[in-house]
């Protein structure tokens, strides 16, 4: 399952990158600061705002108001915990450190509500692909880890600001990485949830 | 993206793109923050009961004045890594929270035991580790970059694990065992820099305070 959806995925950014009547329309590359907070699942590991995370997205236009691209991500969430941890008959207390790395790599495509590039534009976008993820709990001297592929969507919002020489973008995303493998910490289900707000600046070529 | 856009002539917006990148970079240096974890962090307690227990039912326990030390599978044995110094604040401590908590000592009588009977002991060991490190650059024009011969860094660290067992007589199999009813194992780094002392007890109040459930009526 997971190599044939990496070889769609890599197929989909060979065809994108390769096709030449592409060339007359602007590119577009970003390079954002990414701040992200666990939801669902993953609250349950880590909770809280996390505030490492950096993203890099290429964005090709099709016209003026649609692009495709692809996206590089990297998300850090981790926390330090003393927490009690209830066991069935008992219990384990004890500095627990639970982190996670996540790397999405993603095809994306971006509606945009405005055509004129002066103006600030809003847009809407969806990003599917994969998410690298890997797990690990320390608890004491001892540590847990896992690593998976996840199948990923990502709805995102944004808006894409006129600074000059440079572009600004703001953009908020959920990203759901679907159940897969185990989790570092014994629940059966792994699907990942996160929210990532994100602010950066993007460079544009017509 | 045409390697143009990277080596064409240098604007702002291509400074800024320079300056966002080092900043990533600067960001990621390390994966995880540095909690500056010390070595009272690396300490854990695990308490686990026999379900069905009632220890509410128990009123007196006995204890060996002795901490057993663990070497590999020698029950009696003695630990190199493990010091005596420390046993009778142990064994004192244990014996605190079995009166805090209403129970009896009793003296140790294997024809006529107490309700249960705590051994404590405790095992040492040490783990040796290996860090390989492969410095390696990339290649730049038409070389194929270079490298270093790898460098082995090695290292240990003792560790020690402290265990508070709970037996009932009553509960003895036709093999004479007894079968545990409560067990504390209390695990940290041994010859940290921080009081030992102190750590174990610590770990000791621990134990009993997550174990609520052993009060006698």
């Amino acid at each position: 399952m997971t190599k044939h959806l990496l070889s769609i995925l890599f197929l989909t950014l060979v065809l994108v990158a390769g096709n030449s009547s592409l060339a007359q329309y602007s590119n577009m590359t970003s390079l954002t600061y990414d701040v992200t907070l666990p939801v669902g699942n993953s609250a349950d590991f880590i909770d809280g705002l996390q505030w490492r995370g950096v993203a890099f997205e290429a964005r090709r236009f099709l016209d003026r108001q649609f692009s495709i691209g692809f996206e590089f991500g990297w998300h850090i969430q981790s926390v330090k915990s003393t927490d009690l941890l209830q066991l069935p008959n008992g219990a384990i207390s004890g500095t627990q450190v639970r982190g996670t790395n996540a790397l999405p790599l993603l095809v994306t495509a971006q509606y945009y509500l405005s055509k004129d590039r002066q103006e600030i534009r809003p847009y809407a976008g969806l990003g599917a692909g994969m998410t690298y993820i890997d797990q690990r709990w320390d608890l004491g001297l001892y540590s847990l880890t896992t690593y998976n592929w996840h199948f990923t969507l990502k709805p995102e919002v944004g808006v894409i600001i006129p600074l000059g020489d440079v572009d600004g973008m703001v953009a908020a995303s959920y990203t759901h990485a679907f159940d897969s493998g185990q989790t570092a910490y014994g629940n059966e289900d792994n699907t990942q949830q996160y929210f990532v707000f994100r602010v950066g600046l993007v460079w544009s070529r017509f | 993206m045409r390697l143009s856009f990277l080596v064409g002539p240098v604007n702002r917006g291509k400074l800024l793109m320079l300056y966002a990148a080092v900043g990533a970079a600067l960001l990621f240096s390390s994966c995880y923050p540095d909690y500056n974890l010390s070595a009272t962090d690396y300490d854990l307690v695990m308490t686990r009961y026999a379900p069905g227990t009632n220890f509410g039912a128990y009123d007196t326990y006995m204890m060996p004045d002795t901490v057993i030390h663990l070497d590999g599978d020698t029950l009696t044995g003695t630990n190199k890594l493990l010091s005596r110094k420390y046993d009778q604040a142990i064994l004192s401590t244990v014996a605190a929270h079995m009166q805090a908590l209403g129970y009896q000592r009793v003296a140790v009588d294997t024809t006529n035991p107490a309700d249960v009977a705590l051994i404590v002991a405790a095992s040492g060991s040490t783990t040796i580790y290996y860090n390989y490190w492969y410095p390696y650059y990339p290649g730049y024009g038409g070389w194929g970059g270079w490298y270093y011969p790898p460098t082995v860094s090695v290292g240990s660290y003792s560790t020690g694990t402290l265990y508070v067992n709970m037996l009932d007589p009553a509960q003895r199999d036709s093999q004479r065992r007894f079968p545990v009813v409560w067990f504390a194992a209390a695990n940290g780094l041994l010859n940290a820099t921080s009081s030992p002392a102190t750590r174990i007890t610590e770990a000791i109040d621990q134990a009993f305070a997550q174990s609520p459930y052993l009060k006698t009526n």
